[in-house]
């Protein structure tokens, strides 16, 4: 191995990286071996480690920084540093790092993305008249399955209860998974709105770090949840959509705070009060759950989606770890837009098909539309495992097991 | 005052008692000895922990100038240094312990099992205990924790905690007495009650609450199968007034039952042809068979209640001559009344009222149901009346209910049990008209309802829905909608709503004086158990009145919330466990006949059922403890107190928590059974712990073939905010792991996981060295990440983490220990706040800056690991200092407040024939239950010389003692014999005995029947106490050839001699001075200072200079101190108490102690190019030359680590290196944070509150780059270049560094003139030339010769604030020996038969004490120093040396003895 000179370090550089994020959280490390030890994927790859990278921070080798490919590699999981004794949170010196890098160098199609949506207000560059057909159809949809010739979309409705912020795939792609959920939320009988103007809570500067580009996405949503005067924000299952939302609001939204919750919180309140009504004897296949790292580890929503897939799931297994202590499926950090890593992605992924594996599980369940796509490459990937248990959102199962409310 | 009785508080306790000092030692638990008593072995001696610490026990509990406080906290304190007032509350033992003889026969009794606290929760205990065997006072005491929830939430305040207890016991008579000492109707509770002891059952919590109610049954089954003979209560004594009761219902005769148990005369007036009221009319045979109520109403007959039957008021007898009659009258006429529902049809025959049909059938009149009922109602009346309408053969039977089942008031098992019996519910319906048909009943109309919003009870109320009436065709209506009461009778007495007599809810008196009320005729209708709990209240109540007292005084309406025990929070480790159900008859059986449904529960499954109890209140008041105590002392009325104490001065000792490992989840403690704290571990190990130390696993009792220890759990740690160093867990985990593998005898893998290898302690890198090399204990450097179930076995534990390469690795171990670390307790900051002295940001109590023991308020003082975490010896060393420094203080009131003791003069016994007095001790029924005492006793009358043997219950309590004085006077006893228990605990006790009766103290024998007969063959009660006679023949004879032993006595030279002008001795002499004694200081260079000259800022940033120089001109201007610069000492003569020290020019000084401080000096390095390059210095010499443009302009500056330090020839940590480097390196990066400032290093020793140092040093870009021995740092100089090589071990490249500077740390080496000091004060060096000390853990400061001390370096390496503690706690522990006005021997020392004597030398050389001299060509021993021994004794060739009272003609006649009956 090389030597490192101490003349080619920068004893100013890790006063800089500090610099890059409010806290400076990472100088203090006693490069114990815990995050070594917690990273689901230090040793499944090379450049995998998150104590040699910080290490080299901290000892100032400024220029094998940023040629580490760990910056890009790094799933951003937070696992590593989950109980870091030394409150040394790795994810978040990534990002920093991630926030220098020259929009144009940015891997796989990330910036693109980013940029097509603050030009179109969504990431998946739906055009307004898509987004209003796709609605109406929805609408027409949910008409004749409710066999209900008066339902109609609460768009824009000032002043009603929850705000509801998704993704945009749900509109371009996945325009049933929409339908589902409206659905639910008509079987409750909740006061909600979705906006014709901004409803994509997803947010992609999430992972490149830039947070102009955040600013210029997230900013607009909230304000036009506060142009709409709803008390609550509910996002989408979409873990990284909630972590922007949360995380974003904490860091830079400057208005009036506002709760921000995540469906499956409200949809388990929703059966807890008896406004939806699940039949228990429907689902009888053996189910497991995965935990998006941003929605479990890093904003704590783990316990709701247990007790709401107990609720009417007969034969619920959980992975092993799950909730805090979960694994990332590989697809982290903006894992699914760099394309040029898909061998290590495919890697990382085999542990999640092995844990899956030892649950037994028929059906997975993949609140998150990116960890969705892992799951589905790897049930192409690992075929004869993994390919053999379902991939579903939380709602489409429980709209397997909803009871619509008899009509007065 | 001393607060907190562990190690540290014990030591100072001593140590202050020494020198003249009253002390209070204070102790919140109800013993002393702390946390030491729990560990197993300690490091690095590898001593018993107990065995070192127990003698000390015993010398504060018995020392006259302490007084143990325990269960004891002080909450207030005024006043100023000298003259403090402190206010001490002191919890209520419960147990006397003067009349406590710690037999432990109550905690044999004692049916409560709690987690034993000491064992760490691995076992359990009573309730009653004594926190360890070998615990100061040897006494027990109760744990009582409130008021448990079941008891709270009975009406009545019914025991059941204690029923329960005494059920699990099988105790089932001694549990139903305990029931009906509260009620009189103990049967018919167990079956009927609504049990809300059940619904407030902790248990509940965890899984389901113990099924109480059947337990009761349980043991009124059980005491009722002999009725005939039931031990009933006695009652008082007759009383002339008499009370009548209106009533025979519950609460009637619950109130006879109270007042005829206090004597007085009563009669129950019942209008009823039977007696029990509802009990007996209301409730169904099937539910409550009568002859259940009858036994218990005759049991009340027996007791003395006359019941006049068919008596009805206002029909039979009337209230107004009742009131003549009698001295008070009770009320409780219940509510019988059905209520009419007002509905068309009522009157038809067929519709009854509820209450009524059942009456008539529960007194055998004939009543007849058609084939379709409905019930009207849905209370456990309306349940009664349906279950007993499909008794009587009623094909269909509905309950017609107004609301839904949430509303339903029925008992839910009432509900179950109906519906099993095909009752059908019929609910949301209220009765419009009963429909006749042919003059018969034919249909019910009723109307549906929908639920409105809350009425007055706060439930729903029924809407009407209009329309929906509804036919229901039924021949038979029973209507149960309530009952009020019948208030024929009553006259003038105010009535309330629904005819309910009005009362005072608290008193239930009613507005006529001596006339009360209460039951169902107060209330309305309500439960049996609240009926009975208002017959008591008005028993009480009528008890006050006609004693003239006040009747609501310091009473109160149910239990207050704070009363009640709290639950625990350890819930989780509870194993789940479902409850007992009692059988019970079929449904399609039972509704055939009236048989009882609920069958009995089988005794042993009742048992079963009661282990289920959690004991939530720890002692249950079952009172099993007082009869069991055969000497009186418990006392369950016991009240606390709270006293006030004058002193002068306050030592804080509280110790420390180890800390809570289940907040760090990761580690599974708590969830995985055999993970496992370091103090559980030490539990495990220990041969007294809960498994008689074999190394088992808590969760299946498997011994482990690995076990991992993970470090730093809950230290080091910012997350949980626990930043700094707990300083002993490395070597604690390290001793544990040899110590385990040396309880395993198939080998063991033993691997701890750490970071930084903390061995900076006296004698700790050896122990660390050999653990690795000679035990292969494995060292994995890592902080691992989480410990899960192991794969294939998940009782075994999975370790992943990253290893030292960089490798992830994944392990299993059969079992984890947490080294955890230690925090504040919260005890300790009450104290604190109590005592208002400033905590630091971790709640301890960090001494002022160069003080070593000193608070921010004058007079109070901090030793142990409250001043910080530390080890034993640094918190016995950190006791005597602080003694030292409240010496000081206090000097002028030494010896104004002890006693001394002074006996009568000795008798002299020379040339009588012996005559011998023996007293056997029974030890209660400890000894007597297996051995027969009076045969000994009878036995020892006939052996020779015995002119006396008596036998006692206790031969140590008070009175016998006095007895046994008595008996040596009159009997002119020369020898005394003691058969009993432990000469360890009492032989002192026995021997001030023979001094108050004008003997020596050798003149006593003792020997241990109880350990050695009925202990270990109890099954054997022949053999025991033949055994018994063998061993009180061997004393008998034995004593026989006693003699008396004359101590001697020297006086003792006021001054002290402290050799060493180093900041050590400057304190000591400061010390010294300042307790008035005399000091002379000699150095031997011509400044006063030591090394600490050439140190300016110390690790808390300290002004070193500027404190030194206070301390030279405070020690020079001292007029008490005599300074000998540029001086050596040059010859010793004289021992304790007198020495002659003569210096090298030829000055005689006079001292009675020797206080070593030497200091010790840098080591001058030979490597990494020290003295070939300018730019590699010392620590030290960079401590002079911070400013130095060399310094200021450096680039990049290395610091080296371990130089000279644990290497070949030097394997000690010189401990004060890493500090020295890391502050250094910190304030060089911060004055130039461009700056490369780089520490290598083998572990990073910043041990304690130092870790906060290297915490900021690492925040502040100071680089640390281990590495190992074996691959060093090159320091090399190329072109004039100096450059340093090192391999980071992270990322496995080499580093190269241009220095400008290294700066190397240096060891610390021993000062020179120690090899000469040890020769001249015959003294021992240890292997690396630093002085030994007597001990290890518990005499830091001491050397093996009485009268030598030690302080600072010259011990071993450590830092200033370190040295100033040990210059103090030198002075502390000299102080015991100047205080004194003559110093005696220890009673038993060696002597010298100088004809015999050759004068070898072999005692002298191996005399431990230097007690041994030659003079005139034979042996001497110095009796003052001599600590009885023996070594010399055993060894002497000639045997020219005898120890007294351990002489060979004594065991030669003892042994003599044992063999004399055999022939």
């Amino acid at each position: 191995m090389e030597t490192i000179l101490s003349s080619q370090l920068n004893p100013g550089f890790r006063e800089r990286v500090a610099g890059l994020m409010k806290n400076y959280d990472f100088s203090q490390c006693l490069a114990c071996g815990m995050c070594t030890g917690g990273c689901p994927y230090s040793d499944i790859h090379e450049n995998n480690d998150p104590r040699k990278f910080l290490r080299k921070i901290n000892l100032g080798m400024e220029k094998e920084v940023f040629e580490d490919p760990f910056i890009w590699y790094c799933t951003m999981c937070e696992r590593c540093t989950i109980e870091c004794p030394m409150e040394v949170n790795v994810a978040a010196v990534v990002r920093g790092l991630r926030g220098t890098w020259d929009k144009d160098k940015i891997p796989g199609y990330l910036q693109t993305i980013v940029t097509e949506h603050i030009a179109s207000g969504n990431q998946m560059n739906v055009s307004q008249e898509d987004y209003e057909e796709t609605l109406d159809w929805i609408q027409d949809e949910l008409r004749e399955e409710l066999g209900d010739p008066e339902y109609t979309i609460p768009l824009n409705k000032e002043g009603a209860k929850y705000f509801y912020g998704f993704n945009a795939r749900d509109v371009k792609i996945y325009a049933n998974e929409l339908q589902t959920t409206l659905k639910l939320f008509y079987a409750a009988g909740i006061d909600y709105t979705i906006s014709t103007k901004r409803w994509d809570a997803t947010n992609v500067a999430l992972f490149t770090g830039q947070n102009d580009d955040f600013q210029a996405i997230s900013v607009p949503v909230w304000e036009e949840f506060t142009r709409l005067g709803c008390e609550q924000f509910i996002v989408t299952e979409c873990g990284h959509a909630f972590r922007s939302m949360r995380w974003g609001q904490r860091t830079f939204w400057k208005g009036e705070m506002f709760p921000i919750r995540h469906i499956m919180e409200l949809l388990l309140e929703l059966v807890k009060d008896g406004s939806l009504k699940l039949d228990p004897n429907v689902v009888t296949e053996v189910v497991t759950y995965h935990d998006p790292c941003n929605t479990a580890r890093k904003e704590g929503v783990w316990q709701a989606p247990r007790e709401l897939a107990r609720s009417f799931i007969k034969n619920f297994v959980d992975m092993n770890p799950n909730g805090r202590w979960n694994y990332c499926c590989g697809a982290g950090g903006g894992g699914m837009a760099m394309p040029e890593f898909n061998e290590k992605r495919k890697a990382k992924g085999k542990r999640k098909v092995d844990q899956v594996m030892a649950t037994g599980a028929e059906i997975v369940i993949v609140p998150c539309h990116n960890c969705m796509d892992q799951f589905n490459d790897l049930n192409k990937w690992y075929p004869d495992t993994k390919g053999k248990s379902k991939n579903v959102h939380m709602c489409s199962l429980m709209e397997r097991a909803l009871i619509l409310p008899v009509k007065n | 005052m001393v607060v907190g009785a562990g190690i540290a508080g014990i030591q100072a306790s001593l140590d202050l008692a020494e020198s003249g000092y009253f002390v209070y030692l204070v102790e919140r638990t109800s013993a002393i000895g702390g946390t030491m008593p729990m560990l197993d072995k300690t490091f690095p001696t590898n001593d018993c922990s107990m065995c070192i610490l127990s003698p000390k026990l015993v010398e504060a509990g018995r020392h006259r100038n302490i007084k143990v406080i325990t269960l004891a906290e002080p909450v207030g304190i005024s006043g100023e240094a000298g003259d403090f007032k402190v206010t001490v509350k002191v919890q209520p033992r419960y147990v006397d312990v003067d009349k406590c003889k710690g037999c432990g026969d109550c905690g044999q009794a004692c049916p409560v099992t709690a987690p034993n606290e000491f064992n760490q929760g691995l076992n359990t205990r009573g309730a009653v205990f004594k926190r360890y065997a070998q615990a100061f006072p040897n006494a027990f005491a109760v744990d009582k924790n409130g008021l448990s929830p079941c008891r709270a939430a009975c009406p009545a305040g019914v025991n059941a905690q204690g029923y329960v207890q005494l059920v699990k016991k099988g105790e089932f008579q001694k549990a139903w007495q305990l029931v009906y000492d509260t009620i009189p109707f103990p049967a018919a509770c167990g079956r009927v009650c609504v049990h809300p002891c059940q619904e407030a059952c902790y248990r509940g919590r965890v899984d389901e609450p113990v099924n109480i109610m059947y337990l009761k049954r349980a043991a009124a089954d059980f005491a009722y199968a002999d009725a005939e003979n039931v031990r009933l209560p006695e009652a008082a004594p007759p009383r002339r007034e008499k009370v009548a009761v209106v009533g025979a219902g519950p609460a009637g005769l619950a109130a006879a039952h109270k007042l005829v148990l206090k004597g007085y005369g009563v009669t129950v007036f019942e209008a009823l042809p039977v007696a029990g009221g509802m009990l007996r009319v209301g409730i169904p045979e099937y539910r409550l068979p009568k002859k259940w109520v009858d036994l218990e109403v005759g049991l009340l007959e027996r007791l003395g209640v006359t019941i006049k039957l068919n008596h009805k008021l206002g029909r039979d007898i009337q209230l107004e001559n009742l009131r003549q009659d009698y001295d008070a009258v009770f009320l409780a006429v219940g509510a019988h009344q059905g209520i009419r529902l007002g509905v068309p049809g009522e009157e038809l025959p067929q519709v009854m009222q509820g209450v009524d049909f059942l009456r008539r059938l529960a007194l055998a009149e004939k009543v007849e149901v058609g084939q379709r009922v409905a019930v009207i109602g849905g209370g456990n009346t309306a349940m009664d009346c349906a279950r007993t309408a499909v008794r009587l053969g009623a094909e269909k039977v509905y309950v017609v209910y107004r609301r839904t089942e949430e509303e339903i008031t029925a008992a839910r098992e009432e509900i179950r049990e109906a519906v099993e019996e095909g009752v059908e519910f019929v609910m949301l319906a209220s009765p419009a008209a009963f429909l006749a048909q042919g003059g018969r009943l034919g249909a019910l109309r009723y109307v549906k309802n929908r639920l409105g919003e809350p009425d007055a009870s706060g439930r729903r109320a029924p809407v009407p829905i209009p329309g929906s009436e509804t036919e229901l065709p039924v021949d038979t209506v029973l209507v149960a909608t309530g009952q009020r009461p019948d208030s024929e009778g009553l006259g003038e007495v105010a009535l309330g709503r629904g005819n309910t007599i009005v009362a005072d809810p608290l008193t239930l008196a009613t507005d006529v004086p001596g006339l009360f009320a209460g039951g169902d005729a107060v209330t309305g209708p309500k439960t049996v158990i609240e009926a009975m709990a208002a017959g008591n209240r008005a028993a009480a109540s009528i008890d006050r009145y006609l004693n003239g007292l006040d009747m609501a005084q310091g009473r109160t309406l149910g239990v207050p919330a704070e009363d009640v025990t709290p639950p625990r929070t350890d819930y989780d480790r509870v194993v789940r466990e479902k409850a007992v159900v009692p059988p019970e008859a079929e449904a399609n059986l039972r509704r055939k006949d009236f048989g009882e449904v609920t069958g009995p529960l089988d005794p042993a499954l009742a048992m079963q059922e009661a282990q289920r109890c959690l004991s939530c209140s720890g002692c249950a008041e079952c009172l099993e403890c007082v009869r069991a105590c055969t000497s009186d002392a418990i006392d369950h009325a016991m009240p606390g107190e709270t006293i006030e104490l004058k002193v002068g001065s306050v030592i804080l000792a509280p110790g420390f928590s180890p800390y809570d490992a289940k907040a760090l989840e990761y580690y599974g403690y708590g969830r995985l059974p055999n993970v496992v704290t370091s103090l559980e571990f030490e539990r495990i190990l220990s041969a007294s712990g809960p498994y008689a130390g074999h190394l088992k696993r808590p969760g299946d009792g498997r011994e482990p073939a690995s076990i991992a220890w993970i470090q730093c759990v809950g230290s080091r740690n910012r997350r949980v905010e626990h930043g700094y160093c707990s300083s002993v867990c490395c070597m604690y985990a390290v001793k544990e792991a040899v110590i385990a593998k040396e309880h395993s005898p198939r080998g063991l893998d033993a691997t701890i996981f750490f970071m930084d290898m903390r061995t900076f302690g006296k004698g700790f890198e050896k122990y660390y060295n050999r653990a690795r090399e000679e035990y292969g204990v494995n060292f994995v450097r890592s902080r691992i990440f989480e410990v899960r179930p192991g794969v294939d076995d998940p009782s075994r534990l999975m370790i992943r983490y990253g290893d030292e390469e960089g490798q992830v690795r994944y392990q299993e171990f059969d079992m984890v220990v947490l080294s955890v670390g230690l925090e504040a307790s919260p005890e300790a900051v009450r104290l604190a706040q109590t005592m208002e002295v400033s905590l630091n940001r971790y709640n301890f109590l960090d001494p002022a800056p160069l003080s070593g023991v000193g608070t921010d308020r004058p007079g109070i003082y901090v030793a142990g690991a409250f001043a910080g975490p530390r080890d034993i010896p640094e918190t016995v060393m950190q006791a005597s200092a602080a003694v030292g420094a409240a010496g000081s203080l206090l000097a002028e009131a030494r010896g104004s407040l002890v006693t001394g003791r002074t006996f009568p003069p000795e008798r002299d016994v020379a040339g009588e024939e012996p005559r011998i007095g023996v007293f056997v001790c029974n030890c209660g029924i400890n000894i007597a239950s297996v051995v027969d005492v009076p045969e000994v006793v009878d036995y020892a009358r006939g052996l020779p010389n015995v002119v006396l043997s008596q036998g006692s219950l206790y031969t140590c309590s008070q009175d016998a003692l006095v007895n046994m004085k008595n008996a040596i006077a009159e009997n002119n006893l020369n020898r005394v014999v003691v058969a009993s228990c432990s000469p360890r605990t009492h032989r002192g006790l026995f021997q001030e005995t023979l001094r108050e009766a004008n003997l020596n103290a050798e003149l006593f024998e003792m020997t241990n029947i109880r350990d050695q007969c009925s202990w270990v063959h109890q099954a054997e009660h022949e053999k025991a106490t033949a055994k018994a006679k063998d061993l009180v023949r061997m004393a008998v004879y034995k004593a026989a050839t006693r003699a008396p032993v004359r101590k001697v006595s020297v006086s003792v030279t006021k001054a002290a001699l402290v050799v060493g002008g180093g900041v050590a001795g400057l304190t000591a002499a400061d010390c010294l001075s300042g307790q008035g004694f005399e000091v002379h200081l000699v150095e031997r260079e011509d400044r006063l200072g030591g090394l600490a000259r050439r140190l300016s800022e110390g690790p808390r940033g300290e002004d070193i200079r500027s404190r030194l120089r206070e301390l030279v001109d405070r020690v020079t201007a001292d007029p008490r101190i005599t300074v000998y610069t540029g001086s050596e000492v040059a010859g010793v003569s004289g021992y304790v108490g007198n020495f002659v020290t003569t210096l090298g020019d030829s000055r005689t000084i006079k001292h009675g102690v020797t206080i070593l401080a030497t200091g010790g000096e840098p080591y001058t390095p030979n490597e990494y190019l020290y003295g070939q390059d300018a730019r590699v210095v010392t620590n030290l010499e960079l401590d002079g030359m911070m400013d130095d443009a060399r310094v200021t302009g450096a680039r990049n500056v290395v610091f080296i680590q371990c130089v000279g330090s644990r290497e070949p020839g030097r394997p000690y940590c010189s401990r004060v290196c890493c500090t020295s480097s890391v502050k250094k390196a910190l304030r060089l990066k911060k004055d130039d944070p461009a700056r490369g400032v780089f520490v290598l290093y083998r572990d990073i020793r910043t041990y304690g509150f130092l870790e906060e140092l290297y915490e900021e040093a690492r925040r502040a870009g100071v680089i640390f780059v281990r590495y190992e021995p074996e691959a060093k740092p090159v320091v090399e100089k190329a072109d004039g270049r100096l450059l340093v090589t090192v391999r980071d071990p992270i990322l496995g490249q080499d580093l190269l560094i241009e220095a400008d500077l290294v700066s190397l740390a240096a060891a610390i080496v021993p000062a020179p003139d120690n090899a000469r000091l040890s020769g001249l004060y015959k003294v021992p060096l240890n292997e690396d030339g630093f002085f030994l000390e007597a001990h290890m853990k518990l005499r830091p400061v001491d050397f093996a010769s009485d009268g030598v001390y030690m302080a600072g370096v010259a011990h071993a390496p450590k830092n200033l604030e370190e040295n100033i503690a040990q210059g103090k706690a030198a002075a502390g522990r000299a102080a015991t020996i100047l205080a004194k006005d003559h110093l005696e021997s220890h009673g038993v020392v060696a002597v010298v038969d100088p004809t015999k004597c050759a004068a070898c030398l072999t005692c002298v050389r191996l005399c431990p004490f230097n007690a041994p001299r030659i003079a005139n060509y034979a042996a001497s021993i110095e009796a003052v120093l001599c600590q009885g021994c023996g070594t010399c004794a055993g060894e002497c060739p000639n045997k020219a040396i005898t120890l007294q009272s351990y002489n060979d003609r004594m065991y030669v006649a003892s042994v003599d003895g044992l063999f004399e009956q055999a022939q």
